[in-house]
């Protein structure tokens, strides 16, 4: 059999290459978006509003862009995510879990993590560098939880600059702090060593200065939700360190009484989020360093940062206009000069006797 | 097979889902008893007592004496207050208005606690009603601080357990018998005479009853103390899931907990026991 090789056949087979050109975008985008197809990634993150943010912004995008399912299962606390885990023992049900520090350190310690393979996430390399990972290579960082003042806006006709602010009298009683249990509070006593001359590795100063706030404190900010009524209600002046991000929805209604700030002469601070991995994850390997590399994506570091008012780890985060100029949005230029980052094998190794402490000298 | 046995059978058989449903919560109960002795705070290992040893810091002394007093305390509050709630609703007949009168008691236990606290700030807050009315008076010259302390979760604790303190006195109060009250109001007795020599004596099973039930409900709550108490009263049950989070001290939670169980079945036990001692102390006079 021959083949005739006239204009004709040329013509129908360079058009059939140029609709296969023409298409390759699409049909490769189709491939990558059905990349993790039949797959599934099983993730623990937060109950709260945080954790909503990491489905939504996270865990959607991630199913849209790969085609994976995405099983989470939500909790309120890093110490309920530890147990999780180590209720688990070798047959860990997830693949990734979101939490604080002080969990991915306890896990790490404990032989349950896997170190995840920086070589497959490339987004990494946009990230600050004090801020890719942790708990010894086994946490990978993703977004920064940040701690400044909050004020009441009646009170208050500009924002105040010291956290010295507390301690004047004309605010006794209208004063709130963190609970002690939370690593705001160690913040806090930091706060208060700053005001003295001290620092995080000299603080005795520190915990004489807050003992003068034991009789003007009218509470510790166990629920946020309770503090912004407190705030509604004018009963609240002032009160430090805590996180606007509690308070994305109030920060933004003029009829809240409530304003925050991070412009303070002493900083505010940023403690770093992880995400980790589980030994014996049930997950494939490929689809989990998929997910982590995704938490670290420009476009949804900047979606994440717009939400929950955390700040963003990648220097290259895609912030709306609006973003750009919130003050309650950190952005990674203002992370050099005034951001107070804990060496967290000093915090670890204070943390349970400044727990104790706070709590003896306010009680 | 005696009808006794068959009757003991019976039940014996019907009370059998109860048990199975309830084994879990034993065996979890023994499971913390276990870990409380464990020598590594977060995972059960060895066999050690230094968590218990641990407990005697005066720090948690502290809480176990204000725990207590907070219990006590409210338990007393919620009788004075149950006994008159009881004694109207034993005299309501009206199948409609005993429904709604139920339902106004049973509300502090159906309303989300949350909700409950924002109820309380407006009331008992620096800016709330009290305080208000208060100032306006001119009988304050400043706001009194009635939240986010012991007067604060003391009337949380009130709040909660009164429905557990009204019906195990409303039963009791149903059981007595018209014919004594009419007995004595003909022999000539006032009525507080009447209510203190007849009815309190007779309502003595359902007080007692009552008096248990919201003291083990109260020494072990947390919700409340950590909502109204502002973090500063620190409750054994406050101090139990602080151990637990951020401490991850899950042994020394545990050994918390079971030291929170011994002394709350120690009291209700005392006080049973003086109870009956009391009275048969009367008896006998």
């Amino acid at each position: 059999m021959t083949h005739d090789i006239n204009r004709r056949t040329l013509v129908k087979a360079g058009a059939a290459l140029a609709s296969t050109a023409l298409a390759f975008p699409a049909l490769n985008a189709l491939a990558q978006n059905r990349r993790f197809a039949g797959k599934t990634l099983r993730i623990l993150t937060w109950s709260d509003d945080t954790g909503l943010a990491v489905l939504r912004n996270i865990a959607q995008t991630f199913e849209a862009q790969t085609g994976a399912k995405v099983i989470a299962d939500r909790t309120g606390s890093t110490s309920e995510m530890v147990a999780k885990l180590k209720a688990g023992g070798n047959r860990p049900q997830y693949d990734v879990i979101t939490l604080a520090g002080v969990g991915a350190v306890a896990l790490a310690n404990a032989g349950l993590l896997e170190k995840p393979d920086l070589n497959q996430l490339p987004n990494l390399q946009n990230v600050d560098q004090r801020f890719r990972t942790g708990a010894d290579g086994h946490g990978i960082g993703y977004l920064l939880w940040t701690g400044g003042m909050l004020y009441n806006t009646r009170t208050f006709k500009a924002a105040p600059t010291s956290y010295e602010e507390m301690w004047n009298p004309k605010y006794a009683k209208r004063v709130f702090l963190p609970p002690a249990t939370w690593t705001d509070a160690l913040d806090t006593i930091v706060a208060a060593a700053m005001l003295t001359g001290g620092s995080a590795t000299n603080v005795e100063a520190g915990f004489k200065k807050l003992a003068e706030l034991k009789d003007r404190v009218l509470t510790f900010g166990e629920n946020p939700t309770q503090i912004a009524e407190l705030f509604r209600s004018n009963s609240l002046d002032i009160g430090a360190v805590y996180a606007p991000a509690f308070f994305a929805k109030e920060l933004k209604d003029p009829n809240s009484g409530l304003g925050a700030t991070y412009n303070l002469k002493e900083g505010f601070f940023a403690d770093l989020m992880y995400t980790i991995v589980p030994k014996a994850h049930p997950g494939e390997s490929s689809v989990i360093h998929a997910f982590l590399n995704h938490t670290l994506d420009p476009v949804v570091q900047g979606k994440m940062a717009e939400d929950v008012l955390n700040g963003p780890v990648n220097l290259k985060a895609v912030l709306s206009p609006e973003a750009q100029k919130s003050p309650f949005i950190i952005k990674p230029e203002q992370l050099g000069s005034t951001a107070v980052i804990h060496d967290k094998a000093v915090i670890a190794s204070v943390r349970d006797s400044w727990i104790k402490r706070y709590t003896q000298t306010f009680s | 097979m005696t009808s006794l046995h068959t009757g003991r059978l019976r039940l014996a058989l019907l009370a059998l889902p109860a048990v199975v449903l309830l084994l879990p919560f034993l065996l979890a109960v023994l499971f913390v008893l276990r870990f409380s002795f464990s020598g590594d705070t977060q995972v059960i290992e060895g066999f050690s007592l230094e968590r218990y040893l641990g407990l005697l810091d005066p720090f948690f002394l502290r809480s176990v004496v204000l725990t207590l007093k907070l219990a006590a305390l409210s338990t007393v509050i919620c009788l004075v207050l149950a006994v008159p709630v009881a004694m109207l609703m034993a005299s309501i007949t009206q199948p409609i208005w005993r429904r709604v009168v139920t339902s106004l008691i049973l509300l502090p236990m159906i309303l989300n606690l949350l909700i409950q606290s924002y109820g309380w700030i407006m009331v008992l807050g620096p800016n709330g009603i009290i305080n208000g009315v208060l100032l306006k008076l001119g009988l304050l010259d400043r706001p009194v601080q009635l939240l986010f302390n012991e007067i604060g979760v003391l009337v949380g604790l009130v709040q909660t357990a009164l429905p557990l303190a009204v019906f195990p006195i409303l039963g009791s109060m149903r059981a007595i018998s018209t014919q004594y009250l009419e007995a004595s109001a003909s022999l000539g007795a006032k009525p507080w005479r009447s209510f203190r020599d007849i009815t309190l004596p007779l309502l003595k099973p359902g007080l007692i009853g009552a008096a248990s039930i919201v003291f083990a409900f109260n020494a072990s709550a947390f919700a409340v103390p950590l909502l109204l108490g502002g973090r500063r009263v620190q409750t054994m049950g406050v101090a139990i899931r602080d151990m637990i989070s951020p401490m991850f001290d899950w042994a020394g939670a545990a050994a918390a907990g079971v030291t929170l169980i011994a002394i709350t079945l120690a009291t209700l036990m005392a006080a049973t026991w003086l109870s009956t001692r009391t009275t048969q102390w009367q008896g006998a006079r």
